[in-house]
Formats: structure tokens, C-alpha cells, sequence
């Protein structure tokens, strides 16, 4: 898993509900489809969100990040900017992702104290991002062809309308057998995503709460919690503030040498 | 007055015989049906895990329960494989399959292997890339030279790998490391499904020739494996060897029975005690079911052999009176001493110790209240109109006992001088030591053994012990120079390491950063730079470190970096060695001047070599106590203070003698020879006890002090060596267990009770008539003298029982 697909998740998978899919010609790939579809034309965004790491006895470690975002178009993918601003000692260490369609994307690491920038491959797809119980493999972006899908039923979940739907990644590298997803009917954002483990035990389950809708079309969610029922540990991403779209940002501000200059 | 309280005694067991027997078949079907319940509960019948040996508020527990909860819960075990070369591809392969399945059990955590470590990976001048060393791709071959030499190289040039998985020299041994969930609190169970599970991956591996698992869990495994053979054996064995000392002695199914009885009456609700406890079997409690059949047999043996003495020329009942007016005081006194002996365990801080103690406690009383009720109920109901046979008292080795005065009143010298010469070997006692090894618990035969042993033999580490640090504020980060001593210390203890036969690396947050930093600043590496990195650069490099997915990190640096961990791999110590490490290390902390952090060495190994200084106190405690109580009880029992202060000495010669042999053997005070100290001093002093007050008896019926030794020989010589006889066998039961320390424990046990026979029947005598020869007590009796005597005795015996039926 890439470095690339966390910065992706950010700003697309984790805000928009995961609902970037392509073609798929069940029911369950449309309705992931429709979501993908309404979600566009942000064009850029900027954001701040803390990630809050709680371990099995309850203690808590944060990390505040911001995150700026550019959409891509048919031909380049989305760009995205990670500079975190806590712990004190990580203060501008900074992400740079840039989405190419079809291929790995390319991905940047700025460490500001030891003056250096180097592009970057994430470990395996199991592995933790930055301690947390998020995955590289939970925070990427889902590409069109990497799952296959089952609609399971139309239910509600805490009063609200959803559709049920069975997720099951084809990547053999996946850390999960599958993962259950439950999809607003009428806005088509996911509220709640349970990933099961390769023995088919549920290991964890994110939510999505605190919805936002933004330029009457994007809906984001402004916490995010994940729960791991294995090790009774979670991980919250909680949005500092509001989002702010069409900040003007253009490709220039996402490039390698810029980095350098970020604070 | 005491005749009439046995007169009494007597009688209300001849009255309700009936009663007591129906009590006694209550006690033992509560008691089965509890041990039932607690089988059929399908809760672990053994378990001999780290936690049970401590109470809760032990604080190293705590240190290693606090070290838990800032680096996880984990054990950490390792397997060894050895294969034909480590290098061959169709062997990664297979290691990549085997690591894979074993990292999928929901206990691990991580399994580390060749073929699945990562390392990070510089690729010109601006790449850094974090990927496994070896990519498993079902080939068998290599695809060129370069290829297999690029990986030996990337293993060779990686510093956390090289050492921990593989030997550059050795090529035909490789080792995983496992960490796997310690799940606190909880039984055995699990630990148990963990190992069938990892062996079960690893049968019939068409690459690999051997498999040796090793660690915390297959330990324990083994140890619980054990303790169940261990159970069965005994059991079986014990009764066994009680049918047959019930036939060859006493040549009698009734006898057997009053024997079997016996056992039973005190093992069983002992045991259901600890299962209603909800106690699983530990090495310590493990030996209780022999040790109460040991004992109680022991003193049913002078009831049974009184009884039938005294039914050559009484009626039943009045031969039980006679019995136990005559072993009542020295029956008492010895079950108490017995009593106080398991007794001074109770307060341990070992726990099994304490619950060996407590349980042993309630099946002694038990066993002394048996053998004043069931024991004669069921004489009295067996024996119920048999008639007295000629031959019902002739037993094997009554004429050696009846020859035995005059042999020793021949050959008085040399018994006092073959003891003399015993007591040079009392040298050895300045070579008795307290210490532990785990490892070695099992025996030679045992897979565990053989796998620590197999891992030794090949330089792996068999297991671990981790320095933790804990800074009082701040971070690793967060103060100047913190990271720089960090670093100086991982050096320092590494270079300790090398230095040690047995000692093998150290794996630590600075070794896992230098890695990060090589592949950071190549090709300009530098470690003087590294080394004095501060603030935000450790912070930089940290997070590049696990944002580059490093999940290793994470095991030596807790998130907030308030928390470090250096493991330090070694062969599995023993206690003392594990002491004299403990102190270098330490002394390797401030010298490099940490003293900003809490520091703790810790880790299971750490933790059972932390409790020889409660066994220390545990035999301490027991020892005083037993002496204190003789201290008291021998001069009040005999009436005379100098009698009483020769008594104790007398019986810890065979405590010390069995000390010694300990010394000269390198045979150390541990987890189960602990209790030998007690126990063996509560146990020798029984005979004793029986042999003078039956003299004292004698002497108070008027027999001249010479007579009155050699007709306390003769009455009491029998029933003294049957229970001998029946203590070394029982014990020597326990030389057929799997645990080292309870084998030790049986054969000293039995060594000790076979000199204390030979002391009491040998030396005892003489010395009473060497004391009346230098210091004479009365004048020579005659036959006739003597005669009067016996007829007077049994004239005052009759005239009590008498009285007391009136």
C-alpha cells in the first residue's frame, strides 16, 4: 500500500465516504458509482484535522495535520499536501502526494529539521500509518477494479435509511476477507465500514459522523472514529474548524521544490 | 488422665463406627464431585505461566505489568530451523509460506523471518523505499548470481537483521522471531492451542530438517504438559506402591484397605480444596497428592502395627485403647510439627508455594483427625470377629528389630563414628545456593529442554530480557543530548553483550534510526552526526521512520516517545547469572549518566530470576518456624531443657546433611526444593518424637534407662522403619516426574527419612546408652524387676480402662 492512497483517502475517501468507484454493474458498484459522481468538482480544498490515537487503557496521543488538496481532471489525478503541525518535534514534516491515474502515484516526504526531502514507498498494506489503527490499506483510495461488490439489503442504522453492501478486495496482499459498508440512500456517503480480518473475524470498524455538507453538494465528515475490537485501540480524525473549497492553489503549490519553503 | 481420654476416645469410636464411616464416605463423594466439577468445567488443568508464581501486588509483577502496558502484552518466542542452506530459494519460499501462517494466528502479533523482514532501501540519490528484503515468488531458483547476491548483502548491510535472523557463518540455520499476545490473567489454555498450532505449520516442510520452538509459551506448555504426566503418574504410581506395602508388609487386605482409606481420606478433599479454589495444578501443588498419601500412611503404620501387637493378648477394643493411649502424645506432637511444617509456607510471597502450604495444611489435620476415627472405626469394623493368628503379627524384619539392641550395644563405637565422619560432609553446606533456571525445570528427554538447549548450542538467543525506559518528563526528543545517551547506552549494552559467552544482541530504537538515517542520508551516512541529532531531527527521523510503515519501531519507541525498550537477547539464565547481568546493566546505565528516566529491567526471565529472594525468605521463614516450634515443644515434651536442645540438633543434622549434598551436587534452592527445608525437618522429627516419648513412657513405668531404650527399640523399631519405608518409597515416586526441582525434591526427601531412620533406630539408641554410661541414671535392673514392671503395666492398664467404663 501507498503513501499516496492515505493522502487520496483524505481527502476524498475518508471526506466523501469512500463512494469513489467505477464502472460496476451490480447494484452495489452503482450505488458506490452515484456517490463518486455527486462528489465531484471541489476543485481544492483545506482543511485541518487532529488524528487522536487511543491505546487499550484509554491514553491519548495527537497529531494535528493540515491538508491541502487539488482536485485532478481526466488526465492527472488529485494532489494532495500533509503538513503536520503537532507533536512539536514533527512540526512541518510535510506529505506531497501526486495521483497518476493508473499507475502508483508519486509521493514525497519534507523532513524540515533534517533539511531533507525524499520520494517515498510505503511499507505493506497492513502497515500502521503513523501508529494509528488506520491502515495504509484502510486510507487508500479505492481504485474501480479493486473489489468486487454484493448488495446485501436496504436497512436502517440509527434511524437512518441505507443500503447494506458486502465489499470484498481482490488484492490477495489485503490485510481483510471483506468489509461491510453502510450507504446513506439518500446522500449516498457511507456512515459505517466494518473490515473483517482473514479469518473472517471482525477486526475493526470506522465511523463516519458529524457530516458536513459544503457548497450544497459535498458532504464531509467531520469525525471519523476507528474502533479495533482486537485490541480495543482507536483512532479518531477529527476536522478542526471547516473545510474551505476553491482556496485557489494551483499545481505550482504542489510541486517537489515547494516543500522546502513549507512552515 | 490421658488413658482416660483415649479409654473415651475408644469408646466412642467403637459406639459409632458406623457414623464415622458414613461421614467419611460423605467427605469423599463431596470431595469427588467437586474434582468433577472442576474436570468436566473444561477450565486448564495446569498452569505453570509466569503470573501464578506472584501475588498480584508483587511489585517486579507490577514493573513487568507496567513495562506491558507501554510496549503491549507480548511473549516473545523464537523458532529455529535448520535447513541445508539458508540461501536456497525454495526454501525462502517455504519460510515465506510458514511465516506468513504463523503471523495469521490471532494470538501473533508478528512473526519475523528472512522472508519477510523489510529493511529500508535507498535508490538513488532521492528514493527511499521500505520493502521486504526477499520477495516470495514461488521460484525455486535464483534468477542470476546478482540476484541471491543483492540479498545477502541487503541481510548482511541491515543491522536489526544481521545477527537476530542469521549467522553469516552459519548457513544452515535461520530463526523467526515471534511476538505473540500474552493474554494476562488467563490460564494456560491458550498458550497450549498456540504451540499445536505453530508446530502443526510447520509439519512435513519438504525444506526444513529440524524445527525447534522456544520461548515464554512452549515453555510453559511443556511445564503444564508436564505437570499433567506428572498428575497421572503419580497417582497411578502411588497407588500402586500402596497395594503392594500393603500386601508384602502387612500381608492383609484389611490392613490395605485401613491404608487405602487413608491415602484417600486425605488426598481427596485436599485436592478437591484446591479445585474448589479454582486452582489449576502447579509444580508445587502437583506433589501434595503424594506427599499427604506419604504422610498420612505414614502414621496410620504405628496404628496399625500397635493394634495388632496388642491383639496377641487384648480383646479389639482394648487393643485399640492400648494403641492409642500409647501413640496419642507422640501422635499429636508429631502431626502438629508435621502441621506447623506446611503451615510456615502459607505466608510466602510464591504463591504455589503458599497454596502448597495451605492445601498441605488442611490434608495433615485432616490426616490426624483420619487416623483418630476412620483409621481405628475401620480396624475395629475389619478386624469384627477375625481371630488373632500365630503368624498375624509376624512381619518382615522383626527379628532384625529384635536383634537390633544387642547388635547395636556390640558395635556402639563404630555407629557413633561412621556419624562422625557424616559430619565432614557438612562442608558442602557453604555451597548451598538459591537459584532458578526455568529452562532447565524439564527434563533431558522433554522437546522444550531440547529446543533451548538445540538454540544454545547454535548461538541463537533463547530468550529475552528488556531494559525499559521511562523519562520523568519530555521525550526522547524533547530534552538536548537524551537521544545521544540513548544511543551510547545501546552501544554500551551491545558491546556487553559480545562480550558474554551466552549473550547474544541487543535490539533497541537506536539500531532501528540508524537503519532509517542510513537510508535517509545515503551516501553520506554519518554516525557522528547521527549520534548528535537532537529535538526535532530525532522527531524528523522517527516519523520518516513510521511513515515509511517501520512498524518495528513501535515495539523498542512508545507513540508519545516518553517510553524506550532494548531487548536484550540471551540464553535462557539462570537466576544467578541473570542477577550478575542485572548489575551490569545497571551499572552500564549510570555510567552512561541516565538519570532522567525511570529505568527497569524486566521481562519473564527477569521476573522468575526476581524470585529467589522470596524463596530466600520462604525457606527462611519456614525453617525458623519449624526450629522455634521444636525449640519449644522438645524441651516441654521431655521435660528437660538440655534433652530438648539435643533433640533439635539431633534432627537437623539430617536437614543439614541433605543441604550439603545439595552444595557439593550444584543442586540450588528453587521453586520446589524450597519446601524441603520445612517439611523435611516437620517430617524427621515424627520418628524421633515417637522413639522418646515411647522411651519416656517406659521410663515413667519404671523400666531402668538401658531397658527402657532397648524395649522402646523393640516395640516401636517395626513401625518406625514401615513408615520409613513408606515415606522413601512415596517419595521416591517423585523421581518418575518431568520436573527436575520435584525430582530433587522426591530424592532428598527420600535421602533425608533414610538418615533420619538411621539416626533414630541406629544412633539414637546408642547415644541414649553412651549418655547412661558416662552418666549414670539408675541402677542395673533385674528379670525380676522387670517382670514386675510388665505385670504392673498391664495391671495400670487394665485398672484405667476399668475406671473409665465405670
Amino acid at each position: 500500500m501507498k503513501i499516496k492512497q492515505l493522502m487520496s483517502f483524505s481527502v476524498v475517501a475518508l471526506t466523501a465516504g469512500l463512494v469513489n468507484a467505477g464502472a460496476m454493474s451490480d447494484r452495489g458498484k452503482e450505488i458506490f458509482e452515484s456517490g463518486d459522481d455527486r462528489d465531484s468538482g471541489f476543485i481544492s480544498a483545506d482543511w485541518t484535522q487532529e488524528l487522536i490515537l487511543t491505546n487499550a487503557l484509554g491514553k491519548e496521543s495527537r497529531r494535528l495535520m493540515r491538508i491541502i488538496a487539488l482536485e485532478g481532471n481526466d488526465v492527472e489525478g488529485d494532489k494532495t499536501l500533509i503538513v503536520f503541525r503537532e507533536p512539536k518535534d514533527s512540526r512541518g514534516v510535510s506529505l506531497l502526494t501526486h495521483g497518476i491515474k493508473e499507475d502508483d502515484d508519486n509521493q514525497w516526504m519534507y523532513l524540515p529539521n533534517l533539511k531533507r526531502v525524499k520520494r517515498i514507498s510505503a511499507g505493506a498494506k497492513t502497515s500502521r500509518f503513523v501508529g494509528s489503527e488506520f491502515t495504509f490499506e484502510d486510507l487508500a483510495i479505492r481504485e474501480v477494479g479493486d473489489f468486487s461488490y454484493k448488495f446485501i439489503k436496504d436497512t436502517e442504522l440509527n434511524g437512518v435509511a441505507v443500503h447494506e453492501i458486502e465489499v470484498i478486495p481482490l488484492d490477495p496482499k489485503s490485510g481483510y476477507s471483506r468489509q461491510i459498508a453502510w450507504i446513506d440512500q439518500k446522500e449516498l456517503i457511507v456512515h459505517k465500514l466494518e473490515y473483517y480480518d482473514k479469518k473472517s473475524k471482525l477486526q475493526k470498524t470506522l465511523f463516519f459522523e458529524d457530516y458536513h455538507q459544503y457548497l450544497g453538494k459535498h458532504w464531509r465528515a467531520h469525525t471519523t472514529r476507528m474502533v479495533n475490537h482486537q485490541t480495543n485501540k482507536k483512532s479518531r480524525l477529527i476536522v478542526s474548524g471547516n473545510y474551505e473549497f476553491k482556496t485557489g492553489v494551483t499545481k505550482k503549490d504542489f510541486s517537489k521544490n515547494k516543500l522546502r519553503s513549507i512552515r | 488422665m490421658k488413658d482416660v481420654k483415649s479409654y473415651r476416645l475408644t469408646e466412642y469410636i467403637t459406639s459409632s463406627k458406623a457414623i464415622i464411616l458414613v461421614v467419611y464416605a460423605l467427605l469423599m463423594a463431596v470431595s469427588f464431585t467437586i474434582i468433577g466439577q472442576r474436570i468436566l468445567s473444561g477450565e486448564p488443568f495446569a498452569d505453570n505461566s509466569v503470573r501464578i508464581w506472584f501475588n498480584e501486588a508483587d511489585p517486579d509483577l507490577q514493573k513487568f505489568d507496567a513495562f506491558h502496558e507501554k510496549f503491549g502484552n507480548q511473549d516473545w518466542g523464537s523458532i529455529l530451523i535448520r535447513t541445508k542452506d539458508i540461501y536456497d530459494k525454495k526454501f525462502l519460499n517455504e519460510l515465506a509460506e510458514v511465516s506468513e501462517e504463523v503471523e495469521a494466528l490471532s494470538i501473533v502479533y508478528r512473526a519475523t523471518s528472512l522472508a519477510n523482514v523489510r529493511g529500508n532501501r535507498s535508490e538513488g540519490e532521492g528514493d527511499l523505499w521500505f520493502t521486504s528484503i526477499f520477495e516470495a515468488n514461488g521460484e525455486s531458483q535464483w534468477a542470476s548470481d546478482q540476484e541471491l547476491s543483492q540479498f545477502k548483502s541487503r541481510l548482511d548491510d541491515n543491522n536489526f537483521v544481521r545477527d537476530l535472523l542469521y549467522r553469516a557463518q552459519d548457513s544452515q540455520h535461520t530463526f523467526i522471531l515471534i511476538q505473540s499476545e500474552n493474554q494476562k490473567g488467563q490460564p494456560g489454555g491458550y498458550r497450549q492451542d498456540y504451540v499445536e498450532a505453530v508446530y502443526k505449520i510447520f509439519d512435513n516442510r519438504a525444506t526444513f530438517d529440524e524445527v525447534k520452538f522456544q520461548g515464554v509459551a512452549p515453555l510453559i506448555v511443556s511445564l503444564n504438559k508436564a505437570s499433567l504426566r506428572d498428575v497421572f503418574i503419580f497417582y497411578s504410581t502411588t497407588a500402586v506402591l500402596l497395594m503392594i506395602f500393603g500386601f508384602l508388609v502387612f500381608r492383609s487386605v484389611r490392613d490395605t484397605i485401613v491404608l487405602v482409606a487413608m491415602a484417600l481420606g486425605v488426598m481427596v478433599p485436599a485436592m478437591a480444596g484446591v479445585s474448589a479454589a479454582g486452582l489449576p495444578y502447579n509444580m508445587m501443588t502437583q506433589i501434595l497428592p503424594v506427599l499427604l498419601v506419604a504422610v498420612s500412611t505414614a502414621n496410620v503404620v504405628h496404628l496399625i502395627k500397635e493394634f495388632h501387637y496388642n491383639r496377641l493378648t487384648m480383646s479389639n477394643e482394648e487393643s485399640l485403647h492400648k494403641a492409642i493411649s500409647m501413640l496419642w502424645v507422640a501422635g499429636f506432637w508429631a502431626g502438629t510439627t508435621t502441621l506447623i511444617g506446611f503451615a510456615s509456607f502459607i505466608i510466602s510471597d510464591v504463591r504455589p508455594v503458599s497454596q502448597f502450604g495451605t492445601f498441605g495444611s488442611i490434608g495433615i489435620a485432616l490426616g490426624f483427625i483420619l487416623s483418630l476415627s476412620v483409621a481405628p472405626a475401620l480396624l475395629l469394623y475389619l478386624y469384627k470377629n477375625v481371630p488373632v493368628s500365630e503368624t498375624e503379627n509376624i512381619k518382615p524384619g522383626d527379628g532384625f528389630i529384635e536383634a537390633l539392641p544387642g547388635l547395636l550395644d556390640r558395635s556402639k563405637y563404630i555407629v557413633v563414628g561412621v556419624f562422625a565422619l557424616c559430619l565432614i560432609s557438612l562442608i558442602g553446606l557453604k555451597d548451598v545456593r538459591v537459584g532458578s533456571n526455568f529452562s532447565k525445570f524439564l527434563g533431558d528427554s522433554s522437546s522444550a529442554r531440547a529446543s533451548f538447549d538445540y538454540t544454545k548450542e547454535h548461538d541463537f538467543a533463547g530468550a529475552a530480557a528488556h531494559l525499559s525506559l521511562s523519562y520523568h518528563s519530555g521525550n526522547l526528543s524533547s530534552v538536548e543530548g537524551r537521544f545521544s545517551k540513548l544511543i551510547t547506552l545501546e552501544q554500551a549494552l551491545q558491546k556487553l553483550v559480545k562480550t558474554k559467552d551466552g549473550f547474544y544482541l541487543t535490539l533497541g530504537p537506536g539500531k532501528i534510526l540508524w537503519e532509517a538515517e542510513r537510508a535517509l542520508a545515503a551516501p553520506n551516512e554519518d554516525w557522528k552526526t547521527f549520534h548528535q541529532y537532537t529535538g526535532g531531527q530525532v522527531g524528523d527521523l522517527v516519523f520518516s521512520s513510521e511513515l515509511s510503515g517501520n512498524d518495528q519501531l513501535i515495539d523498542f519507541l512508545s507513540e508519545d516517545k516518553q517510553h524506550v525498550r532494548i531487548a536484550l537477547l540471551t540464553d535462557f539464565m539462570d537466576s544467578n547469572e541473570m542477577h550478575e547481568f542485572r548489575r551490569e546493566v545497571e551499572g552500564i546505565v549510570k555510567a552512561v549518566g541516565i538519570n532522567d528516566a525511570d529505568v527497569t529491567f524486566t521481562g519473564a526471565p527477569v521476573l522468575l530470576s526476581n524470585m529467589d529472594s522470596q524463596i530466600s525468605d520462604t525457606q527462611r521463614f519456614s525453617l525458623l518456624t519449624v526450629t522455634g516450634f521444636l525449640l519449644v515443644l522438645f524441651p516441654f515434651l521431655f521435660r528437660s531443657l538440655s534433652f530438648g536442645l539435643f533433640s533439635l540438633v539431633f534432627n537437623l543434622f539430617p536437614l543439614a546433611l541433605i543441604y550439603s549434598l545439595m552444595g557439593w551436587t550444584n543442586i540450588t534452592i528453587n521453586l520446589a526444593t524450597v519446601v524441603i527445608g520445612g517439611v523435611s525437618l516437620s517430617l524427621v522429627v515424627d520418628d524421633t518424637i515417637h522413639v522418646l516419648v515411647r522411651f519416656a513412657q517406659y521410663r515413667k513405668l519404671g523400666y531402668e534407662w538401658n531397658r527402657a531404650v532397648d524395649k522402646t527399640i523393640a516395640t516401636i523399631g517395626h513401625s518406625v522403619t514401615l513408615t520409613s519405608v513408606v515415606l522413601i518409597s512415596l517419595f521416591s515416586v517423585m523421581g518418575l516426574s518431568d520436573f527436575v526441582p520435584v525430582q530433587s525434591f522426591g530424592l532428598f526427601m527420600s535421602l533425608t527419612v533414610f538418615v533420619a531412620w538411621l539416626m533414630d533406630l541406629f544412633l539414637l539408641p546408642v547415644l541414649l546408652k553412651m549418655f547412661n554410661q558416662y552418666f549414670p541414671q539408675d541402677d542395673v535392673q533385674t528379670e525380676v524387676e522387670e517382670d514386675a514392671i510388665s505385670a504392673q503395666t498391664a495391671q495400670v492398664t487394665g485398672q484405667v480402662t476399668s475406671d473409665s467404663r465405670s
